[in-house]
């Protein structure tokens, strides 16, 4: 055993947060291994050490019952670099002892950031896996909730959990998922974002896997029979399979009157629609189909572009990059400065290239009309997806005006037909079309409506009564 | 699949009906004026130039000038004296020194035209005013180019010019 500390000892040597204990128990000698980072000092002085310091040498051998944690394991010599690093101490007597004593080094449960809600919870998640882990388990409290622990990452081990309701889910997903979790080869993952890969459709810009950080979120959609995934150290939480109308939704949906949710989606589609054919239109209307525009807005549009030096699509590009530029600054910046460059991009130089001739006023109000329905959405990716779905419906409409709108929808509508999230249609309930599944699609009825789980999820369909 | 996303882009893109324009390269034809002198007729195109003022918008005239044994040639013409695209889909207002011209109107030109008998045909065309304005002034005496088709005994309203204003007579 001491030899094998020393080889120990010797790995660590250019480090200076891994510290090696020697303690003399009679004649016998202890091994106290530990990263002084990764571990609590208090707790390894009080509960480790002082209790350590007073057993005997004949109860060595029966240190397991002797020093209380509730985690505390025998491990296998080469195991114990890597419980090391998980936060335990390792106590190298006759045999090896891993006793947990993580640091916090997370923030705590916070504030939802991302995902603003009117009504319900505001707990979000954070960094560390047993916090998320809780959130959920607070939430559903029920034997079915399974939590799979696997590791991911040669270098980094980053722990992960497969969540699903073992009554609700379907087999074949989970199935699906843990085989395609089996196929990571990867030296590390730093987010949840890094399994998207192995996880998601490819060759599309749409979001076919969606992340959270919202606990409620989470619970809602196990329950509904679908499968989420914990990574340590990111307080993102996946969600599979997404379908498009799922972004649609916002928890705050299922917290206040469905009568008033259902006209919110509305407006919701048309924000989708907006932010991805009003640049489109008005360049078909100002390039192609003259006709579709009444004379006197034809004239007022002429005449607001007189000045402008640039074709309609390099102004209208000019413009939707400028947005894309102020938005990813405004995003990088703090918030303290971040309003500044708010002000001096949307206000300042706006109303200077106005003025300067170079961009049209009508312009910066059909990049802003669109670019402000694409924020609508707080799923990043459905709004990057936006973004490149709005430049293809540009330069097709500058190419062949309505004729070109019309192709690219084809096109558009095809690819989401096509599109699949583990094996399922991207488009459902409207193709394939499933009359109870319109309950909770752009129309909401009252929750004691939804009586049937979606089919494409769940063999248990019947939800819960309610009283 | 991919063959089957050709077939459309081949359809839209290679059949030449689709024209690019620029708007500030488009000459937008509001009033059309038709003579005939001898067996040529002749025809004036009034473009309308929107001009930024402050916070509303002015209007400027430009005058484009073609000759032809036929409406159509003489529209044609017109255009190729043009330095801009000549656009007619959304020409308000017609006026012929002679309402036999109209029969000779090309069917691409909208029903809703408004139509004017004039005697001095460009003195009319080149005194300032809107297609707005003309309609206003003809009010419940106004004939578009589908009344007329229907029934061309329909009086067409005449305008003069009486001090440099405009004047309508039936």
């Amino acid at each position: 055993m001491e030899n094998y500390v020393k080889k120990l000892e010797k790995k660590f040597k250019l480090n200076g947060d891994y510290i090696f204990k020697k303690i003399k128990i009679g004649r016998k000698t202890v091994y106290l291994v530990f990263n002084e980072v990764l571990t609590s000092s208090d707790y390894v002085n009080d509960f480790i050490l002082k209790r350590l310091t007073k057993v005997k040498a004949k109860d060595l051998a029966n240190l397991m019952n002797i020093l209380p944690d509730a985690n505390m394991k025998e491990i296998k010599k080469e195991e114990a670099i890597d419980y090391m690093h998980k936060g335990y101490i390792i106590i190298f007597t006759q045999n090896i002892i891993a006793i947990e004593a993580k640091a916090s080094l997370d923030r705590g449960v916070s504030a939802i950031e991302s995902e603003l809600s009117i009504k319900g919870p505001k707990d979000a998640f954070s960094e560390n896996f047993n916090t998320n882990l809780g959130l959920i388990r607070r939430r559903i409290k029920s034997a079915n909730l399974i939590a799979e622990r696997e590791e991911v990452g040669k270098s980094t081990k980053t722990s992960i959990g497969i969540l699903y309701m073992s009554d609700i889910v379907n087999g074949d997903l989970l199935q699906q998922v843990k085989n395609k979790l089996k196929t990571i080869d990867i030296d590390g993952i730093m987010d949840a974002t890094y399994l998207r890969e192995n996880l998601e459709a490819h060759r599309t810009f749409f979001p076919t896997i969606s992340s959270t950080e919202r606990p409620d979120k989470v619970s809602m959609a196990l329950l509904e029979g679908k499968i989420a995934i914990i990574v340590d150290m990111s307080p993102y939480v996946l969600i599979m399979p997404t379908f498009l109308i799922d972004y649609f939704h916002t928890v705050d949906d299922y917290y206040q009157k469905p009568i008033n949710i259902s006209f919110i989606r509305i407006i919701r589609l048309l924000a989708f629609l907006m932010a991805i054919f009003t640049p489109a239109f008005y360049l078909a209307v100002t390039t192609h189909n003259f006709d579709l525009i009444p004379l006197d807005l034809l004239l007022s549009l002429k005449a607001q572009r007189e000045s402008v030096p640039f074709p309609a699509l390099i102004e209208a590009m000019i413009m939707s990059i400028s947005f894309e530029v102020l938005r990813e600054s405004d995003i990088r910046m703090s918030s303290t400065t971040g309003s500044a460059v708010s002000i001096l991009g949307g206000l300042i130089l706006g109303d200077a290239a106005v003025s300067a001739g170079i961009i049209s006023p009508i312009m910066i109000i059909v990049i802003a009309i669109s670019a402000i329905s694409g924020l609508v959405f707080p799923s990043i990716e459905l709004v990057s997806a936006i973004r490149w779905w709005r430049f293809i419906m540009m330069i097709l409409a500058t190419m062949a005006g309505m004729w070109g709108i019309l192709l690219g929808t084809v096109i558009l509508f095809i690819h989401l037909y096509l599109l699949k999230s583990l094996g399922k249609p991207y488009l459902y309930p409207f193709l394939p079309f499933n009359k109870l599944e319109q309950k909770d699609a752009i129309i909401k009825v009252n929750n004691r409506g939804e009586k049937y789980r979606n089919p494409l999820l769940s063999a248990n369909r019947k939800r819960g009564h309610y009283r | 699949m991919k063959k089957l996303l050709i077939l459309p882009f081949i359809t839209i893109f290679l059949t030449g009906c689709i024209k690019y324009q620029e708007l500030n390269n488009m000459a937008i034809i509001t009033t059309i004026g038709i003579d005939k002198s001898e067996n040529t007729y002749e025809i004036t195109l009034k473009e309308t130039i929107p001009k930024k003022a402050e916070n509303k918008v002015a209007y400027e005239y430009k005058y484009y000038k073609g000759k032809g044994e036929s409406i159509e040639e003489a529209l044609q013409d017109a255009s190729d004296n043009a330095s801009k695209d000549i656009y007619l889909r959304q020409v308000q207002n017609i006026m012929v020194t002679n309402p036999q011209f109209l029969k000779k109107v090309p069917s691409y030109l909208k029903n809703s035209i408004v139509l004017f008998r004039v005697k001095n045909l460009d003195k009319i065309l080149r005194i300032n005013s809107n297609y707005k304005y003309l309609n206003n002034l003809a009010k419940d005496k106004t004939i578009t180019l589908k009344q007329y088709k229907k029934n061309n005994k329909k009086k067409i309203p005449y305008i003069k010019v009486y001090k440099q204003e405009l004047l309508i007579k039936n």
